[in-house]
């Protein structure tokens, strides 16, 4: 196959890439980040609730994909992959930032510094709105166990369904399920607070 | 089982993930799964959750990323990937060769597939590693309180000690349900779903 172009790039499927960026093709690479970084970064900021961190983790998850494309055999898809993997990065970084935060600083919770986030929104209410719920569903994530959070934003986040989670997880469609149902069960007074007239 | 036993029907997994996510095209089915509900209280309450759930998280989605972040993220990326080694499309091209060559040794030898018997002595001196996932040991984790849930039936007394294994709807056939000694509270018992079970002391 010859080297890909970035417009050559743009009509080959993810494996078709994935084999590519594996011989170092740049415009490969470059495509298969630039097709999976949103998806990756919503999966990403609901397990970490915080931007930055969410980039950061986007990051990482990139750097083990792509240095480790050789070993993707293509027994699951290249963006079931990708997300376990930018998944499992954004569990560490949230396990490790939870230990730097419990370090460095005294009285400020993680979720805290969406405080300072800007209002994107033409209504000013609607965002205050939009931000304040958006705190309070990170929040509750946040206390969900990491395993149970994981599998709760690949379903409702990646919008995967139970066999692809069971899969991209490596754990039976059951315990999917089962995590699925404590996960809802754990969320429902946000939704309950949520749904009441104001 | 007995057939004035059967359990009522209800929508496999992967039926039911589609459905939960919108995405069950078959309508039979859909109508099917909707008169389901209406029967099924404790499923209409979640399946009600899921999708107040799915509406918060489209309501409420992650501040993207701005077309700078994601440039300085990417050039990050490509400082800290390796480069492919200039050999590797050689050992690729090396493997290649070597499968061929090995296929077509043994498609004129096909006597040199058939497994040479091993001696007893050296299997029961290495017996063949089991790769065990392990989530916790057992020494780690105790079970005081197993909730029902639609999907599972805890098994065993409480607490538990060890594993919590989680058995896959062909691993297990209901035979019979006897009414717990003490409050003679007989568990609802829906065929085709996973049950958590528990080991008992005579199987460890």
């Amino acid at each position: 196959m010859p080297n890909m172009t970035t417009a050559l790039a743009q009509l080959a499927s993810d494996e078709e890439l994935a084999n590519a960026a594996t011989r170092g093709e740049l415009p490969a690479r470059e495509e298969l980040f630039h097709r999976h970084r949103g998806l990756a970064y919503r999966v990403a900021y609901r397990l970490l609730g915080n931007e930055a961190d969410a980039l950061d983790a986007v990051q990482d998850g990139f750097v083990k994909v792509l240095t480790h494309l050789a070993g993707f055999q293509g027994r699951s898809s290249f963006r079931t992959w990708l997300l376990r993997v930018v998944s499992n990065a954004a569990l560490d970084l949230g396990r490790q930032r939870a230990r730097r935060e419990m370090v460095s600083l005294d009285g400020v919770g993680p979720n805290q510094r969406d405080e300072w986030e800007p209002v994107l929104l033409d209504d000013p209410g609607q965002g205050m709105h939009r931000q304040d719920l958006r705190r309070q569903l990170n929040a509750a994530l946040a206390k969900l166990p990491p395993a149970m959070r994981q599998t709760f934003v690949l379903y409702a986040e990646a919008d995967l369904s139970y066999r692809e989670i069971a899969e991209t997880l490596g754990i039976s469609i059951g315990t999917v399920m089962s995590r699925l149902y404590y996960a809802r069960q754990q969320l429902r007074s946000l939704v309950e607070s949520w749904s009441k007239p104001v | 089982m007995n057939p004035a036993h059967e359990p009522p029907w209800r929508p496999d997994p992967d039926v039911w993930s589609s459905y939960l996510s919108g995405k069950l095209t078959d309508r039979a089915m859909t109508q099917r799964i909707e008169r389901w509900l209406e029967e099924n209280p404790a499923a209409l309450d979640e399946a009600s959750l899921d999708r107040s759930l799915r509406d918060l998280c489209e309501l409420t989605p992650a501040p993207p990323p701005s077309l700078h972040e994601w440039n300085v993220a990417w050039q990050k990326i490509q400082t800290r990937v390796p480069p492919t080694p200039w050999w590797q499309p050689v050992v690729w091209f090396a493997g290649l060769a070597a499968c061929v060559a090995f296929f077509a040794l043994f498609r004129s030898e096909p006597s040199l597939l058939e497994e040479k018997p091993k001696p007893a002595e050296a299997v029961a001196n290495h017996p063949a590693p089991e790769e065990v996932f392990a989530v916790a040991s057992p020494d780690e984790i105790q079970i005081l309180r197993v909730e029902g849930s639609l999907f599972s039936l805890a098994v065993g007394e409480l607490p538990l000690a060890g594993l919590l294994e989680l058995l896959e709807t062909h691993e297990f056939t209901v035979r019979s349900i006897e009414p717990d000694a003490r409050d003679q509270m007989v568990p609802h018992v829906v065929s085709g779903t996973p049950m958590i079970w528990a080991k008992l002391v005579s199987e460890e």
